[in-house]
């Protein structure tokens, strides 16, 4: 099954390579530009599980969208106790400046990318939610365009649902939170590691795509100035730049790429910003442990879809089981994103095992640990052979008017065969994640 | 009570001309339980439109943009206030006056202006009861500035210190105004030494600064301490400047502590903005296009007009 696409690896990566499908990384201070391996073989997901998923997920995501508001308004779940304070307040997420706005619609986390691996067992758990800018969503858009055009006899005999369809999912949840005037795509410019996605994004929903040069806010509006000097008002920016470089008024006033005076307009009411400000809170690795509370808590709900098994050093009891375990368990610092900061105990030599536990201990709050799961792998072509390697599935989330899951999504795997790390920034490649029609 | 006429004056003036100049000033007095604005008036020059919002900590700030060209920006402001801040005594030993407002108390004594309230628990029992790990913290409307901030991140030096006056504390006045004044002993003022941007723990370690450096190693070491602490930015009568001072969430009630003259922020204060540290009440923020340098002047008084209470 699936044998007529290995043979089209080269000619797919090459076309990707022409269309420019490259992620950037900073290393020591210079950017690098990758290519992102592509990998022939589908995630094949069927239609019964997708809907399993969906539902999962979109459940989740309403919490998260209840938590955030409930995090910058009332406050209800901390003075109910299902969260401690010190999670919320103390996050590096949490922004003070976004208390007391209300977003248009009252969407905070219009587009999630929640991480997800599928155990051995065939029950798929949640690694983790990015509620800020997830990337990645053009990836399978674009191979499963090419690779229609290298092999369109794959896609006549198996019954896949396209997944081109992002571009209008995408474009339906600017317009329900668009306040009155144009869609923008607002990129940092050609030297941020998703630039291809910006110009690809913008271009398939129809958005404006444009540089923080473009905007400018004007008697409490934001408008956007085109090359020719014309003049439109902006009712929704889907920005791709992160919070504290958004507006130098309001946040790091060294910032180039912001739009002076943003946030005021945002605030007034007089722009959709996606996603909202402030979301760090909410995707924390800390607050990732309370998020089957926040279903029960908001939507009176079990949570479809399990966490993976979570231990808060922060927790007297979760500590000292942490500490006696930790040579078997996956620690992260909840500081950190992409893949850095964390630590898989089986690992670490002795003396790294005693200084990773004397840190736990000094800075308890700081740290999550999990058991490792065993999630199942899938197969990649690796010269003329095809090997097992781990694998996940970044699942794009999107609440416009309702809140519901693209049916596909973004599969990363791991090149290195002893490794459970499979983010882009750590060298992994990804692959197309097909929804079966039935 | 006092009624305080405040004036307020900021101009920026450019060598060449800028254009595409945004603005955002947080220099109206605030309007709470303390303060009451009984007149207000703000001018703009060159004059354009303005916006006003309350920002996420609660303050007034007003904003705008002018993109033509010009060498100069002017922002002024008068107000006529009345003051009627809470106070705690500020001498050792002694209490004369203590926050009246305390709705629920974790000793259970509901305040009285009239009484002279009883001696508070132990200093251990204080701060037990302000730990917000063993309280349910969201009843604390002082949560967000429970935590250190960017400025007010405290060092190892600074804890050890805490540490030490901790255990020295035999007064009978509450925790925040033992720490006041073991810090004004330990600290001197000094200018020039530090900048905006200098972070508690740097002044700490210079054995002092400007208001702005005392009012950030009190909030830090407060916020250590167990309590919730504010940086508070305004003016007061007296001086000449903008000044800075803290808040201490204690008692249910935002307590004025002025660590740079050792002495409880009183009516003679007002206060534009509070926030995490100075970086949240900048009086000004703004950017523009232009090349060649800027100046700014900034004039501030602050005049009593009147010391009798409301007449019934």
């Amino acid at each position: 099954m699936l044998l007529d696409l290995v043979d089209h690896k080269e000619s797919i990566n090459r076309l990707l390579a022409r269309y420019g499908v490259k992620f950037g990384i900073y290393k020591n201070n210079v950017f690098h530009e990758q290519l992102f391996p592509f990998d022939p073989i589908p995630r094949v997901i069927t239609r019964k599980e997708f809907d399993y998923l969906n539902r999962g997920l979109s459940q989740r995501v309403r919490a998260l969208n209840c938590f955030l508001a409930d995090v910058y308004s009332e406050r209800k779940i901390v003075k109910d106790g299902v969260i401690p304070a010190d999670f919320i307040y103390s996050s590096k997420g949490y922004l003070p400046q976004c208390e007391g706005i209300t977003p248009p619609k009252k969407i905070y986390s219009h587009i999630s990318g929640i991480d997800l691996v599928q155990g051995r067992d065939g029950d798929w758990y949640i690694l983790e939610d990015n509620l800020r800018i997830p990337s990645g969503a053009s990836y399978p858009m674009i191979a499963r365009d090419l690779t229609r055009q290298a092999a369109p006899e794959a896609f006549t005999r198996r019954h896949v649902l396209d997944n081109r369809n992002y571009a209008s999912m995408l474009r339906q949840t600017m317009d329900y939170v668009n306040t009155g005037g144009i869609n923008v795509v607002l990129t940092p410019g050609r030297y941020n590691a998703a630039f291809f996605e910006h110009s690809y994004l913008a271009e398939r929903s129809g958005a404006v795509l444009c540089m923080p040069q473009d905007l400018a806010v004007e008697d409490n509006k934001l408008y956007y100035r085109s090359y020719e000097g014309r003049k439109m008002q902006v009712g929704a920016v889907y920005r791709r730049i992160s919070d504290e470089y958004l507006d130098p008024l309001c946040f790091l006033p060294e910032s180039l790429i912001g739009v002076p005076g943003l946030m005021n307009v945002y605030a007034s009411g007089n722009v959709a910003v996606i996603n909202a400000p402030g979301n760090g809170v909410a995707d924390d690795k800390g607050i990732y442990y309370f998020v089957p509370h926040m279903i029960r808590y908001y939507l009176g709900e079990e949570a479809i879809l399990k966490n993976a098994p979570t231990y808060l050093a922060f927790y007297e009891k979760d500590r000292s089981f942490i500490l006696e375990h930790l040579n078997r368990l996956v620690v992260k610092d909840v500081s950190e994103a992409g893949g850095y900061g964390v630590v898989f105990g089986s690992n670490l030599s002795a003396g790294e095992l005693q200084k990773l536990a004397d840190a736990i201990r000094t800075e308890p709050r700081r740290f999550i640990a999990q058991e490792v799961i065993d999630f199942v792998d899938l197969m990649i072509v690796d010269g003329n052979e095809q090997v097992p390697r781990k694998a996940d599935l970044r699942a794009f989330v999107l609440a416009g008017e309702e809140t519901q899951v693209w049916p596909s999504g973004l599969t990363r795997f791991s090149r290195n065969p002893d490794s459970f790390v499979v983010n882009s920034s750590q060298g992994g490649g990804f692959k197309d994640t097909w929804v079966l029609s039935h | 009570m006092k009624v305080l006429q405040v004036q307020y004056e900021i101009r920026l003036t450019f060598d060449a001309p800028v254009t595409d100049h945004y603005f955002q000033f947080r220099c109206l007095p605030t309007e709470d339980d303390a303060q009451t604005v009984e007149t207000l008036k703000i001018t703009v020059e060159p004059a354009c439109a303005v916006h006003e919002r309350i920002d996420g900590f609660g303050n007034r700030m007003f904003y705008g943009e002018i993109p033509e060209p010009h060498d100069s920006l002017c922002v002024r402001m008068d107000a006529r206030v009345r003051v009627e801040r809470e106070l705690i005594s500020c001498s050792f030993g002694k209490r004369r006056m203590r926050s009246v407002r305390i709705e629920t108390s974790s000793t259970g004594i509901a305040g009285n202006p009239e009484t002279e309230p009883e001696p508070v628990c132990s200093v251990t029992a204080e701060i037990a009861q302000y730990s917000l790990l063993n309280s349910p913290a969201g009843e604390v409307p002082g949560i967000v500035y429970a935590y250190p901030s960017e400025l007010t991140r405290p060092d190892q030096v600074m804890r050890e210190w805490l540490d030490a006056v901790r255990g020295g504390y035999d007064s009978e006045c509450g925790f925040p105004e033992y720490l006041m004044h073991r810090l004004y002993q330990r600290l001197s003022y000094v200018q020039g030494q530090t900048h905006v941007g200098t972070t508690a723990a740097e002044a700490f370690a210079l054995l002092g600064g400007v208001c702005q450096d005392y009012a950030h190693i009190f909030t830090a070491l407060c916020r250590m301490a167990g309590f919730p602490a504010r940086y508070a930015a305004g003016m007061a009568v007296g001086e000449g400047a903008t000044h800075a001072w803290a808040e201490v969430w204690q008692d249910g009630v935002w307590v004025a502590y002025d660590p740079t003259h050792d002495c409880m922020a009183d009516d003679r204060y007002i206060k534009l903005s509070h926030g995490r540290d100075f970086i949240d009440c900048s009086v000004d923020r703004g950017c523009f296009r232009g090349a060649g340098g800027q100046q700014q002047t900034v004039y501030v008084k602050v005049a009593e007009t009147s010391t009798l209470p409301d007449m019934p």
